[in-house]
């Protein structure tokens, strides 16, 4: 319960939703945001003055400026250190090329962002439980 | 006394040089005509015989023929004749004149007038006296000349050719058998007939009979071609020659006729003359140029129309060549083609070619070109004919131009299409995308607020709250459904058999049909289309049946199809609501309902939906309904003309 969650989200508004959500499931993980690709890579790959982080779980937006979703999927997948984390994919697209690329590029699961909040959060919930209890996740080596 | 007898004897010789004399006269006129004389004296049965008469006999000179010898010198076959000639001009005092045969001494056969007449003493028969002639030549020249009249009509009756003599009266003497057959005169006796009584209608014919007339004063008339109007009507064409015929004193004797029947000729001429007429009136007026091209090209001859549509005259084109008035791009061509013809390797040429019209504009031209031949089998002359079809080789080359513009056209078209297809593609990704995001804002908040600050709102903040949410979920739909619709549009038909009984059962079941519902599937039910499209035109369609017929007590539908020749009809059907048919047409436009919202839920793009994937599939959907009693969709995926 320690591994932070990496939130990959431009629009404040979900951030907010979602962390909100996960709140409100429980999930008491600590939650780190980057609000675009470029951001997140640095984060996972670590920099200079920065260690690289080990989320226990990764929720991706794809639509986002600078470097898109699928992009930083690419990447974390090219990347052995971070090719085994768990990412889930959340999108407000629902165009199946998204949802096949994604699958392709590795993502673990792939959640269609709903106007509805409450189903939002149903489906959060129901993926932190999986990826964060359930699925043990991975160990921190 | 011795006077006397001086002058007796004197007498005397006088008298015997006279007789001698009278006798000589008389020799000598029996041997120029021909003639011997002799008496036979009935008492005695002497005969006297001149020397002529012995020398017909042939017997030497000076033989002396008695009766009984003399008769025997006769043809057996005459004797009887002269025996009973003799014996009637004894006994009854008749004189006779015959023609004889007598076998002379020496054994020849010679013809003979025999004459004879009694000498009389008071009433009694004392003498016969007679001439008797060599006749031999005569006769055989009258032989000759019998058969030879004989070898003549022969000759004439089987002339091939119609051929007739007439006497100066007109009456027939000789006629061809060809002059029976051509005036269809078989059978008849036409010899010593006059010739207007064998030809009654020439006695209409004046200037005939005047011919006739002429000829009898010597003319001769010919003619290469006379009509002779037949009794019957029918007209005869005769060519002829009538001309005077003289006897041996070089008097005219009569007509011959010498007719030849062309009448048969004159019809194939006059055929040929007609033919040649409208040929020639073809070739003035023909609306298509015609002209006759000798073996070198020149312009022997051209029609009004192509002086028309060249714009020399006929004396020009007489100075010109076909090669002069040739498009050079296209004189390759015709001259190879032309030296075929003369090669006589092909008969026949047509090609499209171009012309210079006097005025410099370019004619284009239709050539159909043929050849006269001479008895050698070497072209004479080419016939061409040549149709100006400027305006239609204009309208084609208009139109070609016309097309490469419209295909360029499509081209351009096409590619802005595809730009526009990318860009909308981007528009609607980001439409899905962006358009939603605020609304889940809309949403999430006031699903916060809800949650955790409901206990500072009245029931009244609550339910503006709910309907905020409501409506941005609504909007949400809305956004999904015509993303649908326009991905529906740009995809790619992948047709293939589809279970549709399995479909539908798949699609049923994803609906989550409340339990009340009976829902009957026909098996065994195939149809061929996109798996895909056709899934969500059935999910669009059930959910209608489903949505329309949730208020119904016992709400059924029934999926199932009809065959139509090699297609077949889907058909669902339901129970629910129904609708009037005066709306039908507003069914399948999008945002079109037929209901409030406030009664069946709903964006309007579900049925529009329907109609674009049967479009796509080159189908038809359609529906029958009355309000209260339930609806029926119908659609196919194979347009009826297939």
């Amino acid at each position: 319960m320690n591994k932070p969650i990496l939130l990959v989200e431009d629009n404040e508004d979900d951030v907010i939703l979602t962390m909100r959500a996960l709140k409100k499931k429980n999930i008491m993980n600590e939650v780190v945001v980057a609000s675009d690709g470029v951001e997140a890579l640095e984060l996972l790959f670590g920099t200079e003055e920065k260690e690289a982080l080990v989320p226990s779980l990764i929720l991706l937006d794809l639509k986002m400026p600078k470097m898109d979703g699928l992009d930083v999927l690419k990447a974390i997948n090219e990347n052995e250190q971070t090719k085994m984390l768990p990412v889930v994919v959340l999108t407000t697209s629902d165009e199946e090329d998204d949802m096949v690329k994604s699958y392709r590029l590795g993502a673990n699961s792939y959640i269609r962002k709903p106007v509805d909040f409450d189903r939002f959060l149903e489906a959060v919930g129901q993926l932190g439980l999986y990826w964060l209890v359930l699925n043990e996740g991975l160990p921190k080596d | 006394m011795m006077t006397d007898v001086k002058a007796q004897n004197m007498a005397i010789g006088k008298k015997t040089y006279e007789l001698n004399y009278l006798n000589e006269l008389f020799q000598s006129i029996q041997k120029t005509a021909k003639i011997g004389v002799w008496e036979l004296n009935i008492t005695t049965n002497e005969v006297y015989s001149s020397d002529l008469v012995i020398e017909i006999h042939e017997l030497p000179k000076g033989s002396e023929l008695n009766l009984a010898d003399g008769l025997d010198y006769y043809h057996p076959d005459y004797r009887p004749i002269i025996e009973e000639a003799i014996d009637k001009a004894i006994a009854q005092q008749e004189a006779y004149d015959l023609e004889l045969i007598l076998i002379t001494a020496k054994g020849n056969h010679r013809w003979v007038r025999a004459i004879g007449f009694p000498v009389l003493d008071g009433d009694k028969v004392i003498a016969l006296r007679g001439m008797f002639q060599d006749i031999h030549q005569k006769k055989r020249l009258e032989v000759k000349e019998k058969t030879s009249r004989e070898t003549l009509e022969l000759f004439v009756a089987h002339t091939p050719a119609a051929v007739a003599m007439l006497d100066t009266n007109l009456h027939y003497l000789m006629a061809s058998n060809r002059w029976y057959t051509d005036y269809e005169l078989e059978g008849q006796d036409i010899i010593g007939k006059h010739h207007y009584d064998v030809f009654p209608e020439i006695r209409k014919m004046p200037h005939w009979i005047k011919d006739h007339q002429d000829v009898l004063k010597g003319k001769v008339i010919r003619n290469n071609e006379d009509p002779f109007i037949r009794e019957d009507g029918t007209k005869q064409w005769l060519k002829y020659e009538i001309y005077p015929w003289y006897n041996s004193l070089g008097e005219i004797g009569g007509i011959g006729m010498f007719t030849e029947d062309i009448t048969e000729d004159k019809i194939m001429i006059e055929k040929v003359r007609k033919s040649e007429e409208r040929l020639n009136s073809v070739f003035q007026n023909s609306s298509i140029g015609m002209t006759v091209v000798s073996t070198d090209g020149r312009f022997l001859d051209v029609n009004p129309s192509l002086v028309k549509m060249l714009g020399y005259t006929k004396e020009e084109f007489l100075h010109l060549t076909f090669q002069e008035v040739t498009h050079p791009d296209d004189l390759k061509e015709d001259m190879d083609k032309v030296q075929a013809m003369i090669d006589r390797k092909i008969d026949t040429y047509e090609m499209e070619k171009r012309y210079f019209h006097k005025e410099g504009q370019t004619i284009w031209g239709q050539l159909n070109v043929s050849a006269s031949y001479n008895e050698k089998g070497e072209v004479d002359f080419f016939i061409s004919q040549i149709q100006d079809i400027t305006l239609r080789k204009n309208i084609e080359e208009e139109r070609a131009k016309i097309q490469e513009t419209l295909e360029q056209e499509v081209q351009k078209r096409t590619v802005e299409l595809e730009a526009t297809n990318k860009e909308l593609e981007a528009f609607s990704y980001s439409v899905s995308h962006d358009l939603r995001a605020p609304l889940r804002s809309i949403n999430g908040f006031s699903g916060a607020i809800i949650e955790d600050y409901s206990h500072l709102l009245d029931q009244e903040g609550k339910s503006y709250l709910n309907r905020i949410s409501g409506a941005a979920e609504r909007m949400g739909s809305l956004i999904d459904d015509l993303l649908d619709l326009s991905r529906i549009s740009r995809r790619q038909l992948v047709r293939q058999e589809l279970d549709m009984t399995l479909l539908t059962q798949e699609v049923v079941k994803s609906l989550n049909v409340p339990e009340h519902f009976e829902i009957d599937v026909e098996p065994n039910l195939k149809l061929n289309g996109d798996p895909k499209l056709i899934r969500i035109a059935l999910e669009n369609l059930l959910g209608n049946a489903i949505k329309y017929s949730g208020k119904i007590e016992n709400p059924q539908i029934k999926v199932s199809g009809l065959k139509e020749g090699d297609r077949t009809i889907i058909q669902i059907r339901d129970n629910g609501v129904g609708f009037d048919m005066n709306y039908a047409a507003k069914l399948f436009g999008a945002f079109q309902r037929l209901h409030a919202r406030s009664e069946y839920e709903g964006t309007g793009i579900g049925l529009a939906t329907v109609q674009r994937i049967i479009n796509l599939h080159g189908g038809r959907v359609w529906a029958k309904s009355k309000p209260g009693e339930g609806a029926t969709f119908y659609f196919t995926t194979k347009s009826s003309y297939e």
